[in-house]
Parts: C-alpha cells; sequence; structure tokens
C-alpha cells in the first residue's frame, strides 16, 4: 500500500518560503490521509546536493523530492519553460494550463522516460528583474554587463552582449559586494532578502520579464508511486492542489510588504524602462524560435501554452472594469 | 534510546576504534559508510546518495578548486625559498623578540584569512611556508604544529568566509552584519595566539630558540643589512598577497579565482628569481596532485558516513538531545556549544550548519537573553559563537580535519600524537576566545551596531 | 613498491618465496598504472590554473564567447563562452581529484593516525592496510562506481549539458567518477599483492622515499 514515511529531498532550505512548500505539502498530506502517509522533508545536502535531487528520486536513491522545475533544464530541456519562460503568461494563466489544459500531461511524457512521476503544486509569482549595481537606462546597457542568469534569459541578454556567468550561491553576496559581477537574478523578494543583496547593490529592477511564473513540484520516484492506491494517490493531489492555493494566496502581497522594508533600508526600486523592455521581447522571440527549432517538445508545449492563455487573457480583458 | 540509536552508536565507536588501527582515515570513513548500511539493512539503492554526494559535494563543487591552486601556490613558495627567506627575514625584522618567528606565521595566517575560508588550502599552504623553516630554527614541533593549525583555520572565521556567507542564508541574517560580527572575535583569537607565543616562548626559551641560537645560524652569518633583505625578501610575498586580496577587494575575482592568481603569481615569482625550470614545476604539480587528493578524499569518505550514520537515525538522536531538555536560556546554550563541539570532532561544517543549525534555529530564536539580546541580535550572536565553535572542531583531536591536513603534508615524518599534543594550548585558547564572547556578546555586536 | 627482481633469500621456504614473486608481479603494473596515471593528471592543476585566470580575464574584459562555430564539438559543443571556461574548471578539478587519490595511496600520502600505528611490527602494518582494503576501501569504491551507473546513463541519455551555455556532454564528467573509483580499487588490489609480497619475503620490505613518484 505504499510507504507511510517518505524522505522527501528538499532542493530549497526549508525557511525561504520557496523550500517552505514543501513542509505546507507535508502537513496537507497528513491531514487528508489522516496521518497515514507522513512526510520527511531533507534540507539541501542533508541526502544530497540541490542539484542531484532528480538524478536521485529517478533512480531510487531518494523516495521523492521537492524542487524549482527549471533545475533540470540541463536533462530535460523542456523544464525551462515551466521554470523560467521569459515573456511568459500570467501565474493564473499558467495554473489554468497546468491543471485543466495540457501542461501537466506534457511536463510528465517529458519524466517518463525518466521514471519519475511529477505534480506541481507550487507556483511562485513572477520573480524580480534582478539586482543591479549599475543602472540600465538603455539597452546598450547591458553591453559587457556581467550578470548571474541561467536559461533562456541569459540567452536573451547574450545577444546584447552581456557576460552571463555562473557564480556559485555562496559567492554571489562576495562577487556583487566586491563588483566581480554588475548584476545577479535570484528569486522572489520574500526569498531575495534571506541573500543580503540590498547591502551590496543600488538598484532592485522589476518586471522580471525573464521568468514570467514559476512552478515548484513534488517529484517522487514512479516504482514507489504505483505502491499506493488509488484513493492514496488522490489523496497526494488534493494535498498538492491545496498547497498551491496557499501559495498564490499568500505570496503576492507579502512581495511588496517586504520590498517596502527593503526600502527602508535605502534599496532603489526600479522598472526597466518600456523601449528596453521592447527590445527584449524582441531579442526573446528570436531565441524561442531558435528553440522551437532544436526542441520540439518545448514548440509542443509553447505552443499549447500560448493558445490556452491567449483565452484566459482574452475573457479577463473582456471582464476588464475600473478599480 | 540504546535500541533505537544502537547503530548509529555503534558507528562512532567503530570509527574511534578503526582510526587508531592507523588506517586510512578517508577510506576508513568511505568504508565503514558501507559497511554499516549493509549491518543496518539499508536498501542498497539508498547508497546512490552517495555517489550523487560525491558528484554535487566535491567534483561539481567549485569553491573547492582552491584547494589544489593555494596548496601549488605553497609548493611553489616552499620549493623556490621564498617561503624561507620571508620567514628569516621577519624573524630579523623581530629582532631578538622570543618566538618572533611564531609571531609572525600567527600574522600570515591571520592577513591570508581575509583570502580564504577554506580550512584544508590556508592550513596546507602556511605548513609548506612556515614549518621547515622553524623546526630548522629548533622550535619545538609542538609550537610549530600548533602555532601553523590554529592560525590556518582563522580563515574560516575572519570575513570573506564562505562559512559566515551559508550560515546566513541558513538562519535568515544580514550576511554583511555576520562579516561585520565575526571581525572583531577573530582578530582577537589572533591576539590570543601572539600572547599565548610570546609568553611560551618568555617562559620557556627552548621552544623557541632565537635564529642566533637554533640551526639557522649559518644563514643569518653573512647576511644583507636588513633594509636591504626587508625589500629583497619581503617585496615578493608582499605583492603576491596584495595580488590576491587586491583581486577580491577590487572585485576582479572571487575568493576563489583568487586563488588563481595568488598560484601564478608564485609561479612569476619563482621565474624571476630563476628558480623555476621543468623539473621543479614537474616536482610541484605532483606533490599538489596527492596533497589535495589528500584533503578531498577525507572529504569522500566523510559524505558516506554521514549520510549513513543519518539514516541510521543519528540526526534524531541528536534532535532528542537538544529539545526537552528544560534548561534556561544559557544553560541551553552551553548545552548547544558543547554538542556543537562535540559534533565536530566527526562531522563536517557544511554537515553541521546545513543539519544541525536548522535544528537548533527555531530553540535559538525564542531564547530572551535580556538586553538586547532577543530577537535577531541573539542569531547574529549566536552564529558568531557557532562560527567559533566550528573553527575550533577542526583543531579538535581525534577529528580535527586541520591536523590531518597537517599530518598529511609532514610526509610521515611526525606521529598525529605530536600534533595531537600540539594543539592542546590553541584550543584553550579557542575555548578563552568563545566564552569571552559568551560573556561579553558586545564583542560581537559592536562592530555591527547591535550592542545598543 | 619494487618491480625489480631480487635474489630470493634461501633462508626462507619455497613457497614464500615464490608467493612473494607472485604476488610481487601482479601488484606492478597495478600500482605502476595508478602511478603514471597521477604522474600524468597532475599537469592538470596548471590546466585549472589557465582556466580560472581565463575566466577572470574574459570577466574583466566583459568578453562573454569568445568564438561560436556550426558543428557541434564533444564537450565544447558548438561555442566557447566565459562559462565555458568556468566550468572547464571543475572538469578539470574533477579529474584531478580522481586520478590523484591512487596516487597519494601509492606515496602513502593519506592520512592516518599513527599513535598506536607506529609501535606495529611491520608485518602488522601490512595485515592493517590489507584488511582495510579489502574489507572497507575496495568495496566502497566498487559499490558506488556501480551505483554511479544510474547517473552516468541518465546523464548520457537525456545529452545532460550547462544550463548556462557552458560545457556539453555532461556524461563525460559524470563517469569518470566511477572510472576513478575503480582504477582506485585496482590501486589498492595492487597494494595488497605488494602488502602480501612484503609479508611473504621481508626482503623486499625496504623503505622508499615515498615522494619519489
Ligand atoms: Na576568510
Ligand atoms: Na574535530
Amino acid at each position: 500500500a505504499g510507504p507511510s514515511k517518505l524522505d522527501v529531498a528538499n532542493t530549497f532550505n526549508t525557511n525561504l518560503f520557496i523550500g517552505e512548500g514543501a513542509v505546507r505539502f507535508a502537513q496537507e498530506l497528513e491531514t487528508v490521509t489522516d496521518g497515514k502517509v507522513k512526510l520527511k522533508v531533507h534540507n539541501p545536502g542533508d541526502l544530497v546536493p540541490a542539484f542531484e535531487v532528480f538524478n536521485a528520486v529517478s533512480s531510487g536513491a531518494v523516495p521523492a523530492g521537492w524542487d524549482w522545475i527549471g533545475y533540470w533544464a540541463g536533462t530535460v530541456p523542456v523544464t525551462n519553460l515551466y521554470g523560467a519562460l521569459p515573456f511568459g503568461p500570467t501565474p493564473e494563466a499558467f495554473m489554468s494550463w497546468m491543471w485543466a489544459d495540457e501542461g501537466t500531461e506534457i511536463l510528465q511524457s517529458a519524466y517518463d522516460q525518466y521514471n519519475v512521476k511529477v505534480l506541481p503544486c507550487f507556483i511562485s509569482p513572477q520573480e524580480t528583474g534582478g539586482w543591479y549595481s549599475k543602472e540600465i537606462k538603455d539597452i546598450k546597457d547591458f553591453e559587457g554587463l556581467r550578470i548571474r542568469i541561467s536559461g533562456l534569459g541569459a540567452k536573451v541578454l547574450n545577444k546584447f552582449g552581456a557576460s552571463t556567468q555562473l557564480i556559485p550561491g555562496g559567492e554571489i553576496y562576495l562577487a556583487l559586494e566586491r563588483g566581480r559581477i554588475d548584476a545577479t537574478e535570484f528569486s522572489v523578494p520574500q526569498v531575495d532578502q534571506v541573500m543580503g543583496f540590498e547591502e551590496v547593490t543600488k538598484y532592485y529592477y522589476f518586471p522580471g520579464w525573464h521568468q514570467s511564473a514559476s512552478w515548484f513540484s513534488f517529484i517522487i520516484n514512479k516504482d514507489v508511486w504505483n505502491e499506493y492506491d488509488d484513493a492514496t494517490k488522490a489523496k497526494f493531489e488534493t494535498a498538492c492542489r491545496s498547497t498551491l492555493q496557499w501559495a498564490m494566496a499568500e505570496a503576492p502581497a507579502e512581495q511588496i510588504r517586504t520590498i517596502r522594508k527593503l526600502e527602508e533600508k535605502g534599496i532603489e526600486v526600479k522598472r526597466f524602462p518600456d523601449p528596453v523592455l521592447a527590445e527584449l521581447r524582441k531579442a526573446w522571440d528570436e531565441v524561442r524560435e531558435e528553440e522551437m527549432k532544436t526542441n520540439p517538445l518545448f514548440a509542443k508545449a509553447y505552443e499549447s501554452l500560448m493558445k490556452h492563455s491567449k483565452l484566459v487573457d482574452e475573457w479577463y480583458e473582456l471582464q476588464a472594469t475600473p478599480r | 534510546m540504546l535500541d533505537e540509536y544502537g547503530l548509529a552508536i555503534a558507528m562512532v565507536l567503530a570509527l574511534l576504534v578503526g582510526i587508531f588501527s592507523g588506517y586510512p582515515v578517508a577510506f576508513l570513513l568511505g568504508g565503514l559508510g558501507i559497511l554499516f548500511a549493509f549491518i543496518g539493512d539499508i536498501p542498497l539503492p539508498f547508497l546512490g546518495t552517495v555517489s550523487s554526494r560525491i558528484f554535487g559535494g566535491v567534483i561539481e563543487n567549485w569553491l573547492l578548486i582552491a584547494i589544489p591552486l593555494f596548496v601549488f601556490m605553497g609548493l611553489m613558495l616552499e620549493r623556490s625559498g621564498v617561503a624561507r627567506n620571508l620567514l628569516l627575514t621577519l624573524q630579523r625584522l623581530f629582532g631578538n623578540v622570543r618566538g618572533g618567528l611564531a609571531v609572525s606565521v600567527a600574522l600570515l595566517g591571520v592577513v591570508m584569512a581575509a583570502s580564504t575560508g577554506i580550512i584544508g588550502a590556508s592550513v596546507v599552504m602556511l605548513g609548506l611556508l612556515a614549518l621547515p623553516v622553524m623546526l630548522k630554527q629548533g622550535y619545538k614541533p609542538e609550537m610549530a604544529y600548533g602555532v601553523v593549525a590554529a592560525s590556518g583555520t582563522l580563515g574560516i572565521l575572519i570575513p570573506p568566509s564562505i562559512m559566515l556567507v551559508l550560515m546566513g542564508s541558513i538562519m535568515q541574517i544580514s550576511v554583511g552584519a555576520l562579516f561585520k560580527a565575526a571581525l572583531v572575535p577573530g582578530l582577537m583569537l589572533g591576539v590570543l595566539y601572539t600572547l599565548y607565543l610570546l609568553l611560551a616562548a618568555w617562559f620557556r626559551p627552548d621552544w623557541a630558540p632565537l635564529a642566533s641560537e637554533g640551526g639557522a645560524a649559518e644563514d643569518t652569518e653573512q647576511q644583507a643589512p636588513l633594509a636591504v633583505a626587508l625589500l629583497r625578501d619581503l617585496l615578493g610575498p608582499v605583492v603576491l598577497i596584495v595580488a590576491v586580496l587586491g583581486s577580491i577587494m577590487a572585485g576582479i575575482a572571487t575568493p576563489t579565482e583568487a586563488a588563481a592568481i595568488g598560484a601564478a603569481g608564485a609561479m612569476l615569482l619563482a621565474l624571476f628569481l630563476r628558480q623555476l625550470n621543468v623539473a621543479a614545476l614537474r616536482d610541484v604539480c605532483r606533490s599538489t596532485s596527492k596533497t589535495s587528493a589528500m584533503i578531498l578524499f577525507v572529504v569522500v569518505g566523510a559524505t558516506c558516513f554521514s549520510v549513513v550514520f543519518k539514516r541510521l537515525g543519528g540526526a534524531d538522536m541528536i534532535e532528542e538531545m537538544i529539545t526537552g531538555t528544560g534548561l534556561g536560556p544559557y544553560g541551553l546554550l552551553l548545552l548547544l556549544m558543547g554538542l556543537i563541539f562535540l559534533l565536530g570532532f566527526f562531522l563536517e561544517w557544511i554537515e553541521i550548519s546545513f543539519v544541525i543549525l536548522p535544528l537548533l534555529l527555531p530553540v535559538v530564536s525564542e531564547l530572551d537573553f535580556g538586553g538586547v539580546l532577543q530577537g535577531d541580535t541573539v542569531l547574529v550572536w549566536f552564529a558568531i559563537l557557532v562560527a567559533i565553535n566550528l573553527q575550533t572542531s577542526f583543531l579538535t583531536p581525534p577529528f580535527g580535519y586541520a591536523l590531518f591536513y597537517l599530518k598529511g603534508i609532514t610526509n610521515g615524518s611526525v606521529g598525529i600524537g605530536t600534533i595531537y599534543k600540539s594543539i592542546i594550548p590553541f584550543v584553550l585558547l579557542q575555548l578563552a576566545g568563545l566564552t569571552l564572547c559568551i560573556l561579553f556578546p558586545s564583542i560581537v555586536l559592536w562592530l555591527p551596531g547591535l550592542s545598543g | 613498491m619494487s618491480c625489480k627482481q631480487l635474489r630470493d633469500d634461501t633462508r626462507l621456504p619455497g613457497w614464500r618465496q615464490s608467493g612473494a614473486r607472485w604476488c610481487a608481479c601482479l601488484a606492478c603494473p597495478l600500482i605502476g598504472l595508478g602511478r603514471w596515471l597521477g604522474q600524468v593528471s597532475s599537469w592538470l592543476v596548471l590546466g585549472v590554473m589557465m582556466a580560472v585566470l581565463a575566466t577572470v580575464l574574459m570577466n574583466a574584459l566583459g568578453i562573454n564567447e569568445l568564438m561560436r562555430w556550426d558543428d557541434k564539438v564533444l564537450l565544447l559543443g558548438k561555442a566557447i563562452t566565459i562559462n565555458t571556461v568556468t566550468e572547464l574548471q571543475w572538469h578539470l578539478f574533477g579529474v584531478l581529484t580522481l586520478l590523484g587519490a591512487g596516487y597519494a595511496m601509492h606515496a602513502n600520502m593519506h592520512v592516518r593516525v599513527d599513535m598506536l600505528h607506529h609501535r606495529m611490527s611491520p608485518a602488522l602494518k601490512h595485515w592493517v592496510e590489507i584488511v582495510g582494503h579489502l574489507v572497507l576501501l575496495i568495496p566502497f569504491c566498487i559499490l558506488i562506481a556501480w551505483l554511479s551507473k544510474h547517473m552516468v546513463q541518465m546523464s548520457y541519455v537525456s545529452g545532460e549539458q550547462s544550463n548556462y551555455g557552458g560545457l556539453t556532454d555532461r556524461f563525460l564528467i559524470k563517469g569518470a567518477l566511477p572510472t576513478g573509483l575503480l582504477l582506485l580499487a585496482l590501486g589498492a588490489l595492487g597494494q595488497v599483492f605488494d602488502r602480501l609480497a612484503r609479508i611473504l619475503d621481508p626482503a623486499r620490505d625496504v623503505e622508499e622515499n615515498s615522494d619519489a613518484g
């Protein structure tokens, strides 16, 4: 009937909002199963390092994990779309595609060959545009800009001559403080504030164009998953939906509260100028075309997502009233 | 507790027995992990976590790249004679101050502390530079090993420190505040070392002979005037240190990258002094490879040991010990400090930060010591206390990594017993420093402006 | 360890002489291989250094992409970027570390707590090593190498690569882990034979400069 206690390898510390999701999911699951299935959430490094979670769940070394989906883009390229899609849809539209259209199915189809079952249980609102030591007034300001950013957003910035690079998590703070890099993107304000970047940069940029909404998920080894009966599987899903609802409810207002606190500490909140965003958007079209050419599953998912989110947007536009 | 955690306890005991057999520590740690996985009937696939941990924690963890690079730098400076001349000249600078050489080693340790937070790298580099010179001058070996190990580990405490960055993000406190908070305690420890060295040398002159009395005398006979010697022997190393530290401060390099600048600089310096040829370079490369593999395989073995230890209930056992003691704030603080100190005997700082700290956090953030010591301020104070404690754990026998690394570079010529003995006064100094920070929290809180 | 033919000690029983000869013959190539790989790979430390310096330089000059071409090349993919060089650092570092382990073992560099070890007879020291290698090190290496199979396979099947536009073909460095561990196990086996030879024929038990390799 499936194990009554599951070890879950978290890719984030549980004291961060995005890692707390795993704890929340564990609570919900314990409630709906009457305590028959308990999750023990392990901080990153406790069982395996964060970047090894997918591999460990796939091999069965660890039965389950909690992740940011985009972490696996090196292995499963389509996860870039779920983790960090530039100029993507709103969280509401994305959520709708995942749970009322084929979003989850497509992701699952990519995970099948790795023997991993995925439950997308947490969406974080749009991330921020990042922490900058320099002001961005013109698209030319990206020329030679040294920024820590990964994935598709990085490819967009490369088009404008930015030097996108990877700096290990523990060294970002120092690299920013000393000016080894000029900027970094990280997460939502609630998570960013823990990193102390406000102490070492001047500007906090918005919007997070490189990442419209980002998904986090509970992943479980399929052999373990299939040991559970259908009723229990349904309870996992219920707990998952409930966690998702919690995340969506909790997040948006909290980000603004956090930003206010950061502003008090002297950080300047800025928006990328509209012409800059327009240029980035244009470059994204090119990057996306290349990506769709080399990666058919990405193309399929992208077209499906856009088709669906257009319907959602249209509905909201039709219903828009002055507030 | 014995029924439930019997295997976890047995594992620690087996480790203690095993290390005294003299079998290499790295292999013992890894092998015991596997052995106890079988004894504890842990499903085989679980050990797949070990390969993930080795790949993610060692190979892909490029903070560790600093290890071979700093080791290379140390070996190159030793091979080219730069290190020796530097320390001898420093010794002359101190004139007839007894223990002057040891004090200069401690100072060098503090200076280097600012450039690296990787224990293995700084202990090995300092050891390669300073040990031969100190021993040649007739220093009591215990004194020489102690000062190298202790000042080599200061790097993890004195900012910039990767350990503090990690603790900041785990405890949700400002890294900047932690950096500031760690500075005074770190320097204070340096001062404590210095005082001890001067006093010890004063009372036991045979422990720290002057250059004129020791084996180095023949070198000091026909030497250039001090000013010339200073310029000649200090210029290169000073430029090198400035290049390493400066490249971090100027934002040209991260601390890890600065290690490569140091390594390249040492090579250039040797070239400039006409001490570099293919044979020398080959020897340095070969020694670097062996020395850094020696350090890193202790980490590889430990990663296997600890994941099995935790799986057998080790972490739960610790959690049980912490919660439900019913102690007051200071009682609990002492218990936690004692616990971390003990864990430091056989766990790594990364392990302790990631696994133990989160367990302690909810308990600690509730503590109210009165005055300014509440809320976030308690956390900053506590973090620094833990940091000093962890730094000490590198020095405590039987499982002090700094001691192992030191042993590794002496190539079997020194027994670990001597090294264990050598470290005792420094561990006591560490504990004294820790006690001072507990009794006078403003040592920690003054610089970040939290002392109210 | 010595591969040289020693004149047999005629005071020993014949089975011990021939046993020692056989063991030495088996030990010789295994230890030789580990030493040789260690010596060759030790040059990689210069590679690590150059790669880091290249990263620093490219960063200082604000260069992201050094060159780009059309057809995929092993490991490099289609371009050399700053992240190619950054990731090259730990690729080289990984190989250096993995091959260095066996090298350090043959040079007797791995740290031991020798308070009691010092007082043991040479034969007892050899037995500690033999039992340790057979019970602890070799099982560790073989088991972890075997359990790494999934990691390497998955990396190969998925064509795993950097998500920062760095190196491709991640399976190569992932495959280096089991390879390195298996080589270490082979080296340990060589040590076992070597130590057996020394026990069987104490005349072979000559101190050698451990840093000679
Ligand atoms: Na430091
Ligand atoms: Na210790």
